[in-house]
């Protein structure tokens, strides 16, 4: 008993001290420096920016409804000097459809991660700090949320819905991604608030909304970045995915889903490369970009990972 | 570890897209592959002056367009081999949705039912190449003109699946089903009606049908019509006799659910059903006692797929026969394991208005003249924005044509050639809306309703092979002399869904897009008719209902009198447009090398289903 104390004292003498040498790094540093050490992760992140600024560029160069218009005089064109990636079987132009597409695909990955991110911590918060019949209530309602066929619920919904656009797509996605989100932050909060500063927080007599949002959310901030961080390449594989089936949004609103979909007749992919596969390629680029990033930011958030 | 695998992902994307490319430019650089019958080279050296032609010759008129293409493609397939015993044939049904499966002939809705039926069961009375009815068929018939009768005789020994044999009071009985209150397929109508007793039996006032006679051994029928026309010898009366015994004790109401017709149905044809998994595939087995002799072929497999993987599941042999679509033809012209046989179908697309409402109680057509599409002006003006023919050349190639009235090339004979139908004129339709007060108010393109509310047309059409790019296609002709039309429910309607939705009169939907097979009798009284639950449009008129008569009437006897009405008909269609005929087709089958005796007409007008033979166990790949 007497050892230990002992221990915690000198423990704490020596976190003291440290502080008294070295300020500690921030969250943002570490990250970049994290980036910078690992070459991978640089690349991708400036091929990143280097694509979310072509596409946001040029799209607003390109006229959505002209773009969506279909001329059959040009079907199935291969790629040319007026056409550089070729038509589509509606004589559509390929690559103002790729900006296009990508700018939905896009923003609807982003719509989707920030309105998840803002609920789950929301909802996350809440249950996780005040804990007790609370958090009950509101992770038994979550477990039945997260019971349900969250694919097919998300199918039905978008087959019932009489128009449907980005918004509305990005309003179901997120109507069913908030969940996993919650119960994430939930149970990291439920960890932060046993600790010492929040109960002396208490004490003083902060409000508990301050408390919540000023003290606790910094602290589990690095983990939501992380979270959210990997979670924008699933979002944007999910809306692509549901696109590519059918269920996505409709055809004249191009997104990589819409154009990946060119391949599912089996005479584009044979013979026609020039419609799926700059898109496939954007695809997988982006995933991979997104992805080192992410494992970049993770490190960065876990001691015990950090490479610097 | 990671790293290297995320590397080696990219490098073989990168890899197969190369390989995509260079795949692709040998299929354009080599002119014609090798192709393994001279008679399929035929075809294509044919089709490819016939091109030409019509590049020389862009005035050909639609009808004859339709004529010269189908002369290009063979009735029958070409086959010398010698056959095996038995086989089983690999029938691929094409459609993007799975089949309703109401297999009955009184209560099948749609064209895929149809397909299935034709495998099980025919019409007892045979048809000749014109669609007039001839001898020989399961029953006999002569008629009357005087005493407007027609009398049936069953042949001997003509059995049900089941053993029983089947007499024509198995034909009494499907009269008595359609026609009964409870009734609500679409079979009911104005050619039933002109049977005597059957207004009393449908209001339930008798329990028989007094216009049928039967005799005592039930094989011969005397029908008692009240107008006695030529119609009625061309498909003008029901022929699809359904089982007695199989349907005994079931409701009307109940039928077209009950599992006898959706899983166990019987039929008298070449083929018995063994097991049909709902919506996706029926599997048939030779019919021994088939009346007309046994069938050569072991047994027939009916398989629902998509119409995009059709070419590639012919080449690898998945299916014996399928319809191809005129769409994706053009990539695959030379195949080497199937080959193509065509003909011109009774079908034609139309755009349809609603215009009113049916009347379930009193079984009639209310035609509404104030509702939203009432405007002749403004159907018109529809039916000259959009460019069929553009859609035709491309989209189909050339295996589609403008339709210029509701009565196809099958049935020249009636056509009127002098029509020229609703051509593209994107300038008569302003002209036409602007007259009718359909003008543009706050300058944002698109034309407000006469009395300046906003104007929208909520469209209904089907989903299938490219149809969202025909929709955007005709949405933007629209937009372009200012109509602003949107899709029903904001998307392409499923093809069940959609005809759920047109047959109750939605009121959500002002016009749909849909297409018809017109049976053998082109009379318009079934699809066009004041009393039939067909005509869709809900549209009603003095004019039609006087033509309509005087077709189904005797006067009609007099073929010049009959011609006159029909050409009447078709200009007073065009006048009032009710609808918009858009396209005829020909249709295009796959018939794989091992399949022998197979025609186009196989289950149309003849029924040779029994003679088809196999020359290989398996397709050919």
């Amino acid at each position: 008993m007497e050892k230990k104390k002992e221990a915690a004292i000198l423990d704490t003498k020596v976190q003291a001290e440290k502080n008294a040498y070295t300020q500690p790094p921030s969250f943002a540093r570490l990250v970049w420096k994290e980036i910078l050490h690992d070459k991978f992760a640089l690349v991708s992140f400036l091929l990143f920016l280097a694509i979310m600024f072509t596409v946001f560029i040029g799209s607003n160069y390109a006229d959505a409804s002209e773009v969506v218009k279909v001329n059959l005089k040009l079907m199935n064109q291969p790629p040319s000097k007026e056409f550089p990636l070729g038509t589509d079987a509606s004589g559509r132009d390929m690559l103002t459809q790729l900006f296009l597409g990508a700018r939905n695909s896009i923003l609807i990955a982003f719509g989707v991660t920030i309105l998840c991110g803002i609920i789950g911590i929301f909802v996350g918060l809440v249950s996780g700090f005040y804990g007790g019949r609370i958090d009950n209530i509101i992770m038994r309602i979550l477990d039945f949320l997260a019971m349900l066929p969250t694919l097919m619920f998300i199918i039905v919904i978008v087959s019932l819905i009489p128009k449907y656009n980005v918004f509305t797509f990005i309003m179901v996605m997120t109507a069913f991604g908030w969940i996993g989100k919650a119960r994430l932050i939930r149970a990291k909060t439920l960890q932060q608030s046993s600790l010492d500063y929040v109960q002396a927080s208490k004490t003083l007599g902060t409000r508990n909304i301050v408390i919540m949002f000023r003290e606790v959310l910094p602290n589990i901030a690095s983990l939501i970045i992380v979270n959210l961080t990997l979670n924008l390449a699933a979002n944007m594989g999910l809306e692509t995915g549901l696109t590519f089936l059918g269920f996505g949004l409709p055809f004249n609103t191009p997104s990589l889903g819409t154009l990946i979909r060119y391949a599912s007749i089996p005479e584009n992919m044979q013979k026609r490369y020039w419609q799926w596969l700059p898109a496939s390629l954007l695809i997988v680029v982006m995933m991979l970009c997104i992805n080192f990033v992410g494992q970049a930011v993770k490190r960065a958030a876990d001691a015990k990972q950090r490479v610097v | 570890m990671k790293k290297v695998f995320t590397m080696f992902l990219l490098v073989v994307l990168i890899a197969s897209a190369f390989y995509g490319c260079s795949k692709s430019k040998d299929n354009t650089n080599t002119p014609t592959s090798p192709s393994s019958t001279s008679d399929e080279k035929d075809v294509k050296n044919e089709k490819e002056d016939s091109k030409e032609e019509s590049q020389a010759e862009p005035t050909a008129a639609p009808h004859e367009q339709a004529v010269e293409q189908a002369a290009l493609f063979p009735e029958e397939v070409v086959n010398n081999n010698p056959s095996i015993e038995g086989g089983t044939l690999k029938v691929a049904l094409v459609a993007s949705s799975a089949f309703a499966g109401v297999l009955n002939p009184c209560f099948y809705e749609d064209n895929y039912d149809a397909q299935i039926l034709d495998w099980f069961t025919e019409p007892i009375i045979s048809y000749d190449e014109n669609f007039v009815a001839d001898q020989d068929g399961a029953a006999t018939y002569e008629y009357d003109v005087d005493a407007k009768t027609i009398t049936l005789h069953m042949r001997e020994g003509v059995k049900w699946h089941d053993g029983e044999p089947v007499t024509l009071d198995d034909l009494v009985f499907a009269y008595e089903v359609i026609c009964h209150k409870d009734y609500q397929g679409l079979r009911f109508g104005e050619s039933e009606l002109n049977v005597v007793g059957v207004e009393e039996y449908h209001a339930g006032k008798a329990d028989k049908i007094s216009g049928l006679e039967l005799s005592e051994d039930e094989m011969t029928l005397t029908i008692h019509f009240k107008e006695f026309y030529p119609s009625i010898l061309v498909g003008g009366f029901w022929t699809n006799a359904i089982p007695r015994h199989y349907y005994e004790g079931i409701p009307v109401k109940e039928m077209a659910a009950h599992e006898k017709t959706r899983t166990k149905p019987i039929g008298f044809g070449a083929f018995k059903v063994k097991n049909i998994v709902p919506g996706e595939s029926v599997e048939f087995e030779r019919f021994d006692d088939y009346w007309r002799g046994k069938p050569k072929l072991d047994g027939v497999v009916v398989t629902v797929v998509n119409p995009d993987l059709v070419p590639a599941a012919m080449q690898e042999g998945r299916f014996d026969v399928a319809e191809f679509s005129t769409q994706q033809y053009p990539n695959y012209m030379n195949p080497t394991n199937y080959q193509y046989i065509g003909y011109v179908q009774t079908v034609f697309s139309y755009t349809g208005f609603k215009l009113g409402k049916w009347d379930f109680d009193k079984s009639e057509n209310i035609y509404n003249p104030k509702s939203k599409m009432a405007n002749l002006n403004l159907r018109k003006a529809i039916g000259y924005a959009v460019d069929n023919d553009t859609l035709a050349k491309n989209i189909y190639n050339g295996l589609r044509f403008l339709a210029t009235t509701v009565i196809t090339p099958r049935h020249g004979t009636y056509q009127h050639k002098g029509l020229e139908g609703y051509t593209y004129n994107p300038e008569l339709a302003k002209q036409l809306l602007d007259e009718a007060g359909f003008i543009d108010i706050d300058g944002d393109g698109y034309r407000e309703d006469p009395n300046g509310k906003p104007f929208t047309i909520t469209w209904a059409t089907m989903d299938g092979e490219n149809a969202d790019i025909i929709a955007q296609f005709k949405i933007q002709c629209w937009a372009d002399v200012g109509l602003r039309v949107e899709l029903y429910n904001g998307r392409l309607t499923e093809f069940n869904a959609f005809y759920e939705a047109v047959e109750n009169d939605d009121p959500a939907i002002d016009m749909y897009d849909a297409a018809w097979q017109t049976g053998y009798d082109p009379n318009p009284a079934s699809l066009w008719g004041h009393f039939s639950p067909a005509n869709y449009t809900r549209y009603t008129s003095d004019t039609f209902d006087a033509i309509i008569n005087d077709i189904s009437s005797d006067k009609a006897w007099d073929s010049e009198f009959l011609n006159q009405r029909y050409h009447d008909w078709q200009e007073a269609f065009f006048e009032e447009a009710p609808a918009i005929p858009t396209l005829w087709r020909i249709g295009i089958i796959a018939v794989n090398n091992r399949v022998k005796n197979y025609n186009t007409t196989a289950s149309d007008i003849e029924q040779s289903n029994h003679l088809i033979e196999l020359t290989a166990p398996e397709p050919i790949q």
